[in-house]
Protein backbone atom coordinates (compact mmCIF):
# COMPACT_ATOMS: atom_id res chain seq x y z
CA UNK A 1 0.00 0.00 0.00
CA UNK A 2 1.72 3.03 -0.75
CA UNK A 3 1.46 6.25 1.29
CA UNK A 4 -1.22 8.73 1.26
CA UNK A 5 0.01 12.48 0.81
CA UNK A 6 -3.76 13.59 1.21
CA UNK A 7 -5.84 12.32 4.20
CA UNK A 8 -9.02 13.76 5.30
CA UNK A 9 -10.83 12.23 8.42
CA UNK A 10 -14.91 12.85 8.39
CA UNK A 11 -14.25 16.11 6.79
CA UNK A 12 -17.16 18.23 7.21
CA UNK A 13 -19.01 22.47 6.61
CA UNK A 14 -21.74 23.46 6.91
CA UNK A 15 -23.01 26.71 6.26
CA UNK A 16 -25.61 27.66 8.55
CA UNK A 17 -28.39 24.50 7.58
CA UNK A 18 -26.61 23.50 4.64
CA UNK A 19 -23.98 20.94 4.48
CA UNK A 20 -21.43 21.92 1.50
CA UNK A 21 -19.19 18.63 2.48
CA UNK A 22 -20.09 15.57 4.50
CA UNK A 23 -17.73 13.10 6.06
CA UNK A 24 -15.39 12.86 3.11
CA UNK A 25 -12.58 10.50 3.77
CA UNK A 26 -9.94 11.55 0.85
CA UNK A 27 -7.50 9.30 0.33
CA UNK A 28 -4.80 10.75 -2.29
CA UNK A 29 -1.64 8.09 -2.78
CA UNK A 30 1.82 8.96 -3.43
CA UNK A 31 2.36 9.38 -7.28
CA UNK A 32 -0.85 9.12 -8.39
CA UNK A 33 -2.96 11.89 -10.49
CA UNK A 34 -6.09 12.01 -8.35
CA UNK A 35 -9.33 12.93 -10.39
CA UNK A 36 -11.84 14.71 -7.88
CA UNK A 37 -14.66 14.86 -9.72
CA UNK A 38 -18.04 16.15 -9.16
CA UNK A 39 -20.86 18.18 -10.86
CA UNK A 40 -21.20 21.77 -10.04
CA UNK A 41 -21.81 22.51 -6.26
CA UNK A 42 -21.13 19.07 -5.30
CA UNK A 43 -18.50 20.49 -2.82
CA UNK A 44 -14.94 20.17 -4.62
CA UNK A 45 -14.15 23.66 -4.38
CA UNK A 46 -15.31 24.21 -0.64
CA UNK A 47 -13.12 20.03 0.01
CA UNK A 48 -10.16 21.64 -1.81
CA UNK A 49 -10.17 25.14 0.56
CA UNK A 50 -10.34 23.55 3.19
CA UNK A 51 -6.73 21.21 2.17
CA UNK A 52 -5.13 24.78 1.83
CA UNK A 53 -6.03 26.08 4.84
CA UNK A 54 -8.32 28.78 3.37
CA UNK A 55 -11.61 27.70 5.31
CA UNK A 56 -11.72 25.43 8.61
CA UNK A 57 -13.60 22.43 8.42
CA UNK A 58 -16.78 22.19 10.56
CA UNK A 59 -15.75 19.17 12.35
CA UNK A 60 -13.41 16.37 10.79
CA UNK A 61 -9.72 17.12 9.77
CA UNK A 62 -7.36 17.34 7.09
CA UNK A 63 -3.55 15.81 6.88
CA UNK A 64 -1.25 16.25 4.34
CA UNK A 65 2.28 14.32 4.33
CA UNK A 66 0.88 13.06 7.05
CA UNK A 67 0.82 16.24 9.22
CA UNK A 68 -2.25 17.67 10.47
CA UNK A 69 -2.90 20.73 8.41
CA UNK A 70 -3.95 22.81 11.35
CA UNK A 71 -0.85 22.17 13.46
CA UNK A 72 1.35 22.51 10.87
CA UNK A 73 0.09 25.22 8.04
CA UNK A 74 3.29 26.83 6.87
CA UNK A 75 5.40 23.96 6.80
CA UNK A 76 2.65 21.75 5.39
CA UNK A 77 1.64 24.40 2.65
CA UNK A 78 5.54 24.58 1.95
CA UNK A 79 5.33 21.62 -0.13
CA UNK A 80 2.00 22.25 -1.74
CA UNK A 81 1.46 24.15 -5.05
CA UNK A 82 -2.06 25.13 -5.61
CA UNK A 83 -4.46 26.70 -8.48
CA UNK A 84 -8.20 27.69 -7.15
CA UNK A 85 -10.76 28.04 -9.56
CA UNK A 86 -10.39 30.71 -11.80
CA UNK A 87 -6.90 31.99 -12.30
CA UNK A 88 -5.19 34.64 -9.60
CA UNK A 89 -3.01 37.13 -10.96
CA UNK A 90 -2.57 40.69 -10.76
CA UNK A 91 -3.20 42.23 -14.09
CA UNK A 92 -1.26 45.75 -14.04
CA UNK A 93 2.21 43.35 -13.64
CA UNK A 94 3.83 41.60 -16.14
CA UNK A 95 3.97 37.44 -16.16
CA UNK A 96 7.61 37.47 -14.45
CA UNK A 97 6.36 40.32 -11.76
CA UNK A 98 3.77 37.87 -10.99
CA UNK A 99 5.87 34.96 -10.36
CA UNK A 100 8.23 36.62 -8.67
CA UNK A 101 5.52 38.57 -6.52
CA UNK A 102 5.36 34.63 -5.53
CA UNK A 103 9.02 34.09 -5.50
CA UNK A 104 9.85 36.28 -2.91
CA UNK A 105 6.66 35.04 -0.10
CA UNK A 106 8.28 31.56 -0.74
CA UNK A 107 12.13 32.65 -0.51
CA UNK A 108 12.26 31.08 -4.11
CA UNK A 109 15.47 32.33 -6.38
CA UNK A 110 14.23 34.86 -9.35
CA UNK A 111 16.24 31.97 -11.52
CA UNK A 112 13.18 29.51 -10.81
CA UNK A 113 10.78 32.24 -12.05
CA UNK A 114 12.44 31.48 -15.85
CA UNK A 115 12.34 27.83 -15.31
CA UNK A 116 8.46 27.58 -14.59
CA UNK A 117 7.53 30.42 -17.17
CA UNK A 118 9.33 28.14 -19.60
CA UNK A 119 7.62 24.95 -18.45
CA UNK A 120 3.96 26.30 -19.34
CA UNK A 121 5.50 28.13 -22.57
CA UNK A 122 4.67 31.46 -21.46
CA UNK A 123 8.53 32.69 -21.93
CA UNK A 124 7.79 34.50 -25.30
CA UNK A 125 4.57 36.42 -23.35
CA UNK A 126 7.17 36.97 -19.64
CA UNK A 127 7.27 40.56 -20.14
CA UNK A 128 3.72 41.30 -21.03
CA UNK A 129 1.01 42.69 -18.58
CA UNK A 130 -1.24 40.01 -17.35
CA UNK A 131 -4.59 41.92 -17.69
CA UNK A 132 -3.81 41.51 -21.67
CA UNK A 133 -3.67 37.49 -21.25
CA UNK A 134 -6.18 34.93 -22.62
CA UNK A 135 -7.47 33.03 -20.27
CA UNK A 136 -5.33 29.72 -21.38
CA UNK A 137 -2.31 31.78 -21.24
CA UNK A 138 -3.52 33.16 -17.25
CA UNK A 139 -4.38 29.45 -16.58
CA UNK A 140 -0.96 28.58 -17.82
CA UNK A 141 0.75 31.60 -14.94
CA UNK A 142 -1.92 29.81 -12.32
CA UNK A 143 0.48 26.59 -12.80
CA UNK A 144 3.72 28.10 -13.27
CA UNK A 145 2.87 29.99 -9.98
CA UNK A 146 1.59 26.47 -8.44
CA UNK A 147 5.11 25.12 -9.75
CA UNK A 148 6.98 27.74 -8.84
CA UNK A 149 7.67 26.18 -4.98
CA UNK A 150 8.98 22.72 -6.19
CA UNK A 151 5.85 21.22 -4.50
CA UNK A 152 5.62 17.36 -4.07
CA UNK A 153 2.26 17.98 -4.03
CA UNK A 154 -0.47 19.81 -6.59
CA UNK A 155 -3.80 20.77 -6.19
CA UNK A 156 -5.42 21.95 -9.07
CA UNK A 157 -8.94 23.13 -9.06
CA UNK A 158 -10.90 23.08 -12.17
CA UNK A 159 -7.77 24.22 -14.20
CA UNK A 160 -9.33 23.66 -17.62
CA UNK A 161 -12.42 25.45 -17.00
CA UNK A 162 -13.32 27.84 -19.67
CA UNK A 163 -10.43 26.78 -22.12
CA UNK A 164 -11.03 26.05 -25.91
CA UNK A 165 -9.93 22.03 -27.17
CA UNK A 166 -6.10 22.95 -27.41
CA UNK A 167 -5.88 24.95 -24.26
CA UNK A 168 -7.23 21.67 -22.23
CA UNK A 169 -4.82 19.54 -24.16
CA UNK A 170 -1.98 21.30 -23.75
CA UNK A 171 -3.06 21.55 -19.70
CA UNK A 172 -3.35 17.85 -19.21
CA UNK A 173 0.06 16.88 -20.98
CA UNK A 174 1.29 19.39 -18.33
CA UNK A 175 -0.55 17.41 -15.60
CA UNK A 176 0.05 13.94 -16.92
CA UNK A 177 4.17 14.70 -16.44
CA UNK A 178 3.76 15.44 -13.32
CA UNK A 179 4.48 12.32 -11.47
CA UNK A 180 6.44 10.72 -14.30
CA UNK A 181 9.27 13.77 -14.66
CA UNK A 182 9.42 15.71 -10.89
CA UNK A 183 7.26 12.63 -8.88
CA UNK A 184 4.73 15.30 -8.15
CA UNK A 185 1.03 14.09 -6.59
CA UNK A 186 -1.04 15.49 -8.37
CA UNK A 187 -5.36 15.78 -7.33
CA UNK A 188 -7.28 17.88 -10.43
CA UNK A 189 -10.88 18.50 -9.83
CA UNK A 190 -13.85 18.77 -12.71
CA UNK A 191 -17.12 18.59 -13.34
CA UNK A 192 -16.49 16.50 -16.99
CA UNK A 193 -15.48 12.87 -16.01
CA UNK A 194 -13.74 13.00 -20.11
CA UNK A 195 -11.22 15.21 -19.08
CA UNK A 196 -10.17 12.96 -16.07
CA UNK A 197 -10.55 10.02 -17.40
CA UNK A 198 -7.53 9.97 -19.78
CA UNK A 199 -5.23 11.25 -17.08
CA UNK A 200 -6.16 9.97 -13.67
CA UNK A 201 -4.77 6.65 -11.99
CA UNK A 202 -7.24 7.46 -8.96
CA UNK A 203 -11.25 8.79 -8.86
CA UNK A 204 -13.09 10.23 -5.97
CA UNK A 205 -16.79 11.05 -6.73
CA UNK A 206 -18.51 14.08 -4.75
CA UNK A 207 -22.06 14.69 -5.18
CA UNK A 208 -24.33 16.90 -2.83
CA UNK A 209 -21.09 16.95 -0.59
CA UNK A 210 -20.93 12.86 -0.26
CA UNK A 211 -18.10 10.70 -1.72
CA UNK A 212 -19.95 8.44 -3.36
CA UNK A 213 -17.03 6.73 -5.19
CA UNK A 214 -13.42 6.15 -4.27
CA UNK A 215 -10.60 4.33 -5.88
CA UNK A 216 -8.50 3.31 -9.13
CA UNK A 217 -9.66 4.27 -11.92
CA UNK A 218 -9.82 0.70 -12.88
CA UNK A 219 -12.41 -0.53 -10.40
CA UNK A 220 -14.24 2.59 -12.29
CA UNK A 221 -13.80 0.82 -15.19
CA UNK A 222 -14.80 -2.53 -14.32
CA UNK A 223 -18.22 -0.97 -13.14
CA UNK A 224 -19.02 -1.15 -16.74
CA UNK A 225 -20.56 -4.43 -17.09
CA UNK A 226 -21.96 -5.30 -20.35
CA UNK A 227 -25.47 -5.65 -20.80
CA UNK A 228 -27.21 -7.99 -23.65
CA UNK A 229 -29.71 -6.31 -25.73
CA UNK A 230 -32.20 -8.22 -27.70
CA UNK A 231 -34.46 -6.57 -30.58
CA UNK A 232 -37.49 -9.05 -31.05
CA UNK A 233 -40.68 -9.96 -32.77
CA UNK A 234 -43.42 -9.18 -30.09
CA UNK A 235 -41.09 -7.88 -27.66
CA UNK A 236 -44.05 -7.47 -24.67
CA UNK A 237 -44.89 -11.07 -24.63
CA UNK A 238 -41.04 -12.13 -25.55
CA UNK A 239 -40.72 -10.15 -21.68
CA UNK A 240 -43.29 -12.36 -20.33
CA UNK A 241 -41.87 -15.39 -22.05
CA UNK A 242 -38.86 -14.66 -20.40
CA UNK A 243 -39.77 -13.80 -16.63
CA UNK A 244 -42.10 -16.91 -16.66
CA UNK A 245 -38.58 -19.07 -17.55
CA UNK A 246 -36.51 -17.02 -14.50
CA UNK A 247 -34.59 -14.40 -16.63
CA UNK A 248 -34.19 -10.76 -14.72
CA UNK A 249 -35.29 -8.70 -18.41
CA UNK A 250 -36.62 -5.07 -18.87
CA UNK A 251 -38.33 -3.63 -22.08
CA UNK A 252 -37.12 -0.11 -22.68
CA UNK A 253 -38.23 1.47 -25.99
CA UNK A 254 -38.99 -1.86 -27.30
CA UNK A 255 -35.75 -3.29 -26.77
CA UNK A 256 -35.49 -5.95 -23.90
CA UNK A 257 -32.20 -6.04 -22.08
CA UNK A 258 -30.49 -8.43 -19.63
CA UNK A 259 -27.91 -7.23 -16.85
CA UNK A 260 -25.57 -9.99 -18.13
CA UNK A 261 -23.80 -10.49 -21.51
CA UNK A 262 -21.84 -13.76 -20.72
CA UNK A 263 -21.93 -16.60 -23.13
CA UNK A 264 -24.31 -18.86 -20.83
CA UNK A 265 -26.83 -16.17 -20.71
CA UNK A 266 -26.45 -15.29 -24.14
CA UNK A 267 -27.19 -19.27 -25.05
CA UNK A 268 -29.54 -19.66 -23.06
CA UNK A 269 -31.62 -17.05 -24.16
CA UNK A 270 -31.28 -17.39 -27.52
CA UNK A 271 -32.08 -21.38 -27.35
CA UNK A 272 -34.86 -20.32 -25.37
CA UNK A 273 -36.51 -18.02 -27.58
CA UNK A 274 -35.79 -20.06 -30.51
CA UNK A 275 -37.33 -23.01 -29.61
CA UNK A 276 -40.36 -21.06 -28.09
CA UNK A 277 -40.89 -19.92 -31.91
CA UNK A 278 -39.89 -16.21 -31.85
CA UNK A 279 -37.70 -14.62 -34.07
CA UNK A 280 -34.87 -12.84 -32.65
CA UNK A 281 -34.11 -10.06 -35.05
CA UNK A 282 -30.91 -9.34 -33.54
CA UNK A 283 -28.72 -9.46 -30.05
CA UNK A 284 -25.39 -7.50 -29.39
CA UNK A 285 -23.44 -7.00 -25.94
CA UNK A 286 -23.75 -3.15 -25.19
CA UNK A 287 -21.33 -1.99 -22.58
CA UNK A 288 -21.90 1.74 -20.76
CA UNK A 289 -19.22 4.11 -20.86
CA UNK A 290 -17.69 5.56 -18.13
CA UNK A 291 -19.91 8.29 -18.76
CA UNK A 292 -22.80 6.93 -18.22
CA UNK A 293 -21.57 5.06 -15.07
CA UNK A 294 -20.60 8.51 -13.56
CA UNK A 295 -24.01 9.87 -14.16
CA UNK A 296 -25.46 6.73 -12.54
CA UNK A 297 -23.31 7.88 -9.65
CA UNK A 298 -24.45 10.83 -9.43
CA UNK A 299 -28.05 10.06 -10.43
CA UNK A 300 -28.57 7.44 -7.49
CA UNK A 301 -26.68 10.31 -5.26
CA UNK A 302 -29.37 12.28 -6.29
CA UNK A 303 -32.24 10.31 -5.53
CA UNK A 304 -30.78 9.17 -1.92
CA UNK B 1 10.08 36.90 6.25
CA UNK B 2 8.33 39.99 7.11
CA UNK B 3 11.22 41.62 5.10
CA UNK B 4 10.10 39.33 1.68
CA UNK B 5 6.23 40.09 2.87
CA UNK B 6 7.10 43.62 2.15
CA UNK B 7 9.65 43.09 -0.69
CA UNK B 8 6.66 41.17 -2.69
CA UNK B 9 4.15 44.33 -1.41
CA UNK B 10 6.43 46.80 -2.78
CA UNK B 11 6.39 44.76 -6.77
CA UNK B 12 2.80 45.20 -6.60
CA UNK B 13 2.44 48.68 -4.90
CA UNK B 14 5.58 50.16 -7.51
CA UNK B 15 3.49 49.97 -10.67
CA UNK B 16 0.23 50.52 -9.59
CA UNK B 17 -1.54 54.31 -9.90
CA UNK B 18 -1.64 54.58 -5.95
CA UNK B 19 1.33 57.14 -6.39
CA UNK B 20 -0.69 59.27 -8.35
CA UNK B 21 -3.05 59.51 -5.77
CA UNK B 22 -1.35 60.41 -2.89
CA UNK B 23 -0.80 64.15 -3.79
CA UNK B 24 -4.58 64.47 -4.67
CA UNK B 25 -5.66 64.69 -0.58
CA UNK B 26 -2.68 67.66 0.32
CA UNK B 27 -3.16 69.26 -2.94
CA UNK B 28 -7.06 69.82 -2.84
CA UNK B 29 -6.60 70.47 1.15
CA UNK B 30 -3.61 73.07 0.12
CA UNK B 31 -6.21 74.79 -2.25
CA UNK B 32 -9.00 74.93 -0.09
CA UNK B 33 -6.55 76.16 2.34
CA UNK B 34 -5.47 78.80 0.15
CA UNK B 35 -9.25 79.96 -0.64
CA UNK B 36 -9.83 80.08 3.19
CA UNK B 37 -6.95 82.26 3.74
CA UNK B 38 -7.58 85.12 1.06
CA UNK B 39 -11.47 84.95 2.03
CA UNK B 40 -11.78 83.78 5.34
CA UNK B 41 -11.59 85.90 8.26
CA UNK B 42 -8.96 88.87 8.71
CA UNK B 43 -6.14 89.00 10.94
CA UNK B 44 -7.45 90.95 13.93
CA UNK B 45 -4.45 93.54 12.98
CA UNK B 46 -5.44 93.82 9.51
CA UNK B 47 -7.93 97.18 8.31
CA UNK B 48 -10.09 95.87 5.29
CA UNK B 49 -8.27 93.46 3.05
CA UNK B 50 -7.54 89.83 4.35
CA UNK B 51 -2.85 89.82 5.04
CA UNK B 52 -1.10 87.22 5.80
CA UNK B 53 1.05 87.65 8.45
CA UNK B 54 2.85 85.01 10.74
CA UNK B 55 2.96 81.26 9.45
CA UNK B 56 1.15 80.12 13.56
CA UNK B 57 -1.08 82.55 11.89
CA UNK B 58 -1.79 81.19 8.51
CA UNK B 59 -1.46 77.62 8.81
CA UNK B 60 -4.59 77.09 11.30
CA UNK B 61 -6.80 78.63 8.96
CA UNK B 62 -5.10 76.23 5.93
CA UNK B 63 -5.92 73.07 8.29
CA UNK B 64 -9.36 72.66 8.13
CA UNK B 65 -10.74 70.99 5.32
CA UNK B 66 -7.21 68.70 5.01
CA UNK B 67 -7.47 67.40 8.17
CA UNK B 68 -11.24 67.35 8.73
CA UNK B 69 -11.86 65.52 5.47
CA UNK B 70 -9.41 64.96 3.11
CA UNK B 71 -7.23 62.88 5.50
CA UNK B 72 -9.89 60.55 6.41
CA UNK B 73 -10.72 60.14 3.26
CA UNK B 74 -7.25 58.90 1.75
CA UNK B 75 -7.16 56.40 4.55
CA UNK B 76 -10.05 54.58 3.38
CA UNK B 77 -8.70 54.87 -0.42
CA UNK B 78 -5.56 53.71 0.42
CA UNK B 79 -6.67 50.94 2.16
CA UNK B 80 -8.86 50.38 -0.28
CA UNK B 81 -6.46 50.21 -3.11
CA UNK B 82 -3.77 48.42 -1.18
CA UNK B 83 -6.60 45.49 -0.98
CA UNK B 84 -7.76 46.00 -4.32
CA UNK B 85 -4.61 44.37 -6.22
CA UNK B 86 -5.98 41.04 -4.10
CA UNK B 87 -9.57 41.46 -4.56
CA UNK B 88 -9.81 42.36 -8.33
CA UNK B 89 -8.72 39.04 -9.52
CA UNK B 90 -8.95 36.14 -7.14
CA UNK B 91 -5.58 37.37 -5.32
CA UNK B 92 -6.72 36.43 -1.86
CA UNK B 93 -7.12 32.77 -2.71
CA UNK B 94 -3.60 32.61 -4.48
CA UNK B 95 -2.24 34.44 -1.37
CA UNK B 96 -3.17 32.72 1.39
CA UNK B 97 -2.71 29.52 0.03
CA UNK B 98 0.97 30.46 0.41
CA UNK B 99 3.25 29.34 3.18
CA UNK B 100 3.25 32.46 4.94
CA UNK B 101 1.66 33.45 7.95
CA UNK B 102 -1.16 35.56 7.18
CA UNK B 103 -0.66 38.27 10.15
CA UNK B 104 2.36 38.49 8.38
CA UNK B 105 0.42 39.45 5.66
CA UNK B 106 -1.90 41.71 7.34
CA UNK B 107 0.47 43.84 8.78
CA UNK B 108 2.55 43.81 5.80
CA UNK B 109 -0.61 45.49 4.45
CA UNK B 110 -0.95 48.09 7.66
CA UNK B 111 3.20 49.39 7.21
CA UNK B 112 1.99 50.37 3.63
CA UNK B 113 -1.06 52.07 4.81
CA UNK B 114 0.62 54.00 7.28
CA UNK B 115 3.72 54.75 5.43
CA UNK B 116 1.40 56.27 2.48
CA UNK B 117 -0.14 58.24 4.89
CA UNK B 118 2.93 59.37 6.72
CA UNK B 119 3.97 60.56 2.67
CA UNK B 120 0.80 62.07 2.71
CA UNK B 121 1.53 64.30 5.82
CA UNK B 122 5.22 64.66 5.01
CA UNK B 123 3.74 66.21 1.21
CA UNK B 124 1.08 68.21 2.70
CA UNK B 125 4.17 70.11 5.08
CA UNK B 126 5.65 70.65 1.68
CA UNK B 127 2.96 72.05 0.40
CA UNK B 128 2.37 74.24 3.40
CA UNK B 129 5.81 75.16 2.97
CA UNK B 130 5.97 76.26 -0.30
CA UNK B 131 2.55 77.76 0.07
CA UNK B 132 4.03 80.02 2.81
CA UNK B 133 7.36 81.21 1.07
CA UNK B 134 5.29 82.26 -2.03
CA UNK B 135 3.26 84.35 -0.19
CA UNK B 136 6.05 85.87 1.88
CA UNK B 137 4.76 84.93 5.49
CA UNK B 138 6.44 87.06 8.20
CA UNK B 139 8.64 85.15 10.57
CA UNK B 140 10.85 82.44 10.82
CA UNK B 141 9.01 78.81 9.78
CA UNK B 142 8.16 76.45 13.38
CA UNK B 143 9.59 73.37 12.19
CA UNK B 144 9.17 72.51 15.96
CA UNK B 145 4.84 73.35 15.43
CA UNK B 146 4.44 71.88 11.59
CA UNK B 147 6.14 68.88 12.39
CA UNK B 148 4.78 67.78 15.76
CA UNK B 149 1.28 68.93 13.56
CA UNK B 150 2.14 66.50 10.62
CA UNK B 151 3.24 63.72 13.21
CA UNK B 152 0.43 64.05 15.50
CA UNK B 153 -2.23 63.68 12.76
CA UNK B 154 -0.47 60.83 11.35
CA UNK B 155 -0.88 59.45 14.93
CA UNK B 156 -4.60 60.21 14.80
CA UNK B 157 -4.84 58.54 11.44
CA UNK B 158 -3.90 55.59 12.78
CA UNK B 159 -7.07 54.39 14.29
CA UNK B 160 -9.10 55.47 11.39
CA UNK B 161 -6.44 53.43 9.02
CA UNK B 162 -7.12 50.02 11.09
CA UNK B 163 -10.50 50.64 10.65
CA UNK B 164 -10.58 51.04 7.11
CA UNK B 165 -8.01 48.48 6.52
CA UNK B 166 -10.22 46.10 8.13
CA UNK B 167 -12.97 46.55 6.27
CA UNK B 168 -10.90 46.66 3.00
CA UNK B 169 -10.32 43.53 3.24
CA UNK B 170 -13.57 41.99 4.22
CA UNK B 171 -15.45 44.42 1.39
CA UNK B 172 -14.82 43.77 -2.40
CA UNK B 173 -16.56 46.95 -3.21
CA UNK B 174 -14.77 50.00 -3.46
CA UNK B 175 -17.60 52.45 -2.98
CA UNK B 176 -18.83 50.82 0.22
CA UNK B 177 -16.09 51.40 2.17
CA UNK B 178 -15.60 54.78 1.39
CA UNK B 179 -19.13 55.74 2.07
CA UNK B 180 -18.61 54.27 5.75
CA UNK B 181 -15.62 56.64 5.87
CA UNK B 182 -17.93 59.63 4.65
CA UNK B 183 -20.55 58.89 6.99
CA UNK B 184 -18.13 58.68 10.21
CA UNK B 185 -16.37 61.81 9.14
CA UNK B 186 -19.41 63.85 9.18
CA UNK B 187 -20.25 63.71 12.59
CA UNK B 188 -16.47 64.94 13.10
CA UNK B 189 -16.71 68.39 11.20
CA UNK B 190 -19.84 68.99 13.28
CA UNK B 191 -18.37 68.41 16.33
CA UNK B 192 -15.57 70.76 15.50
CA UNK B 193 -17.11 73.25 17.22
CA UNK B 194 -18.29 71.53 20.08
CA UNK B 195 -15.07 71.10 22.83
CA UNK B 196 -16.63 69.39 25.16
CA UNK B 197 -17.54 66.43 22.49
CA UNK B 198 -14.78 66.17 20.10
CA UNK B 199 -12.03 65.19 22.43
CA UNK B 200 -14.23 62.03 22.46
CA UNK B 201 -14.72 61.85 18.70
CA UNK B 202 -11.81 59.49 16.95
CA UNK B 203 -12.46 61.43 13.71
CA UNK B 204 -12.26 64.93 15.28
CA UNK B 205 -8.77 63.78 16.31
CA UNK B 206 -6.71 64.67 12.70
CA UNK B 207 -7.91 68.01 13.30
CA UNK B 208 -7.28 68.29 17.00
CA UNK B 209 -3.85 66.79 16.99
CA UNK B 210 -2.74 69.02 13.52
CA UNK B 211 -3.72 72.51 15.33
CA UNK B 212 -0.99 74.22 17.14
CA UNK B 213 -1.92 74.16 20.54
CA UNK B 214 0.82 74.54 23.57
CA UNK B 215 -1.02 72.13 25.85
CA UNK B 216 -1.41 68.32 25.68
CA UNK B 217 0.16 65.63 24.61
CA UNK B 218 1.19 66.25 20.73
CA UNK B 219 -1.61 69.04 20.85
CA UNK B 220 -3.89 66.70 21.92
CA UNK B 221 -5.76 67.14 25.29
CA UNK B 222 -4.95 63.53 27.31
CA UNK B 223 -8.23 61.63 26.99
CA UNK B 224 -7.81 62.37 22.95
CA UNK B 225 -4.56 61.42 23.46
CA UNK B 226 -5.42 57.87 25.32
CA UNK B 227 -8.34 57.11 23.18
CA UNK B 228 -6.43 57.09 19.73
CA UNK B 229 -3.99 54.54 21.46
CA UNK B 230 -6.60 52.13 22.71
CA UNK B 231 -8.90 52.81 19.49
CA UNK B 232 -5.57 51.80 17.18
CA UNK B 233 -4.61 48.70 19.15
CA UNK B 234 -8.36 47.71 19.56
CA UNK B 235 -9.27 48.14 15.80
CA UNK B 236 -5.88 46.81 14.70
CA UNK B 237 -6.19 43.88 16.64
CA UNK B 238 -9.63 43.13 15.77
CA UNK B 239 -9.04 43.17 12.13
CA UNK B 240 -5.87 41.55 12.27
CA UNK B 241 -7.92 38.56 14.33
CA UNK B 242 -10.74 38.68 11.77
CA UNK B 243 -8.27 38.40 8.66
CA UNK B 244 -6.65 35.72 10.82
CA UNK B 245 -9.68 33.46 11.42
CA UNK B 246 -11.91 34.29 8.68
CA UNK B 247 -12.76 32.05 5.14
CA UNK B 248 -11.81 32.56 2.03
CA UNK B 249 -14.05 32.61 -0.49
CA UNK B 250 -12.78 35.16 -3.34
Amino acid sequence: MSEMVIQTQQLTRRYGRQVSVADVNLQVPQGSIYGFLGPNGAGKTTTIRMLLGLIRPTSGRVRLFNQDLEKNRISVLRRVGSLVESPSYYGHLTGTENLKVIARLLGVCDQHVAEVLDLVRLTQAANKQVKGYSLGMKQRLGIAAALLGSPDLLILDEPTNGLDPAGIQEIRELILEMPKQHGITVLVSSHLLSEIEQMATQVGIINEGKMIFQGPMDDLRRQSRPQLVLETERPQDVRNFLQDQGWSVTLEDGLLSLPNADFETSAGVNRELVMAGFSVYRMREVKPSLEDIFLDLVGKGVSL
Amino acid sequence: MFWNSLVSEWMKVRKSSLWFLIPVGPLLGLLLGWLNVHTGETHPDAQGQAEVHDWLWMYPQMLGTYAVLFLPLVAGVYASLLCRFEHLNGGWKQLLALPVSRSTLYLTKLVYLLGMLALTQFLWLAGVLIFGLCLQVEGSIPWTELGKSGFSGWLTLVPLAALQLWVATVWKNFGLPFALNVILAIPGMLLLNAEKYRVYYLWSQPYLGMSPTHGGILNLAPISFWLVLGGSLVLVAAGWTHFVKRDVQH
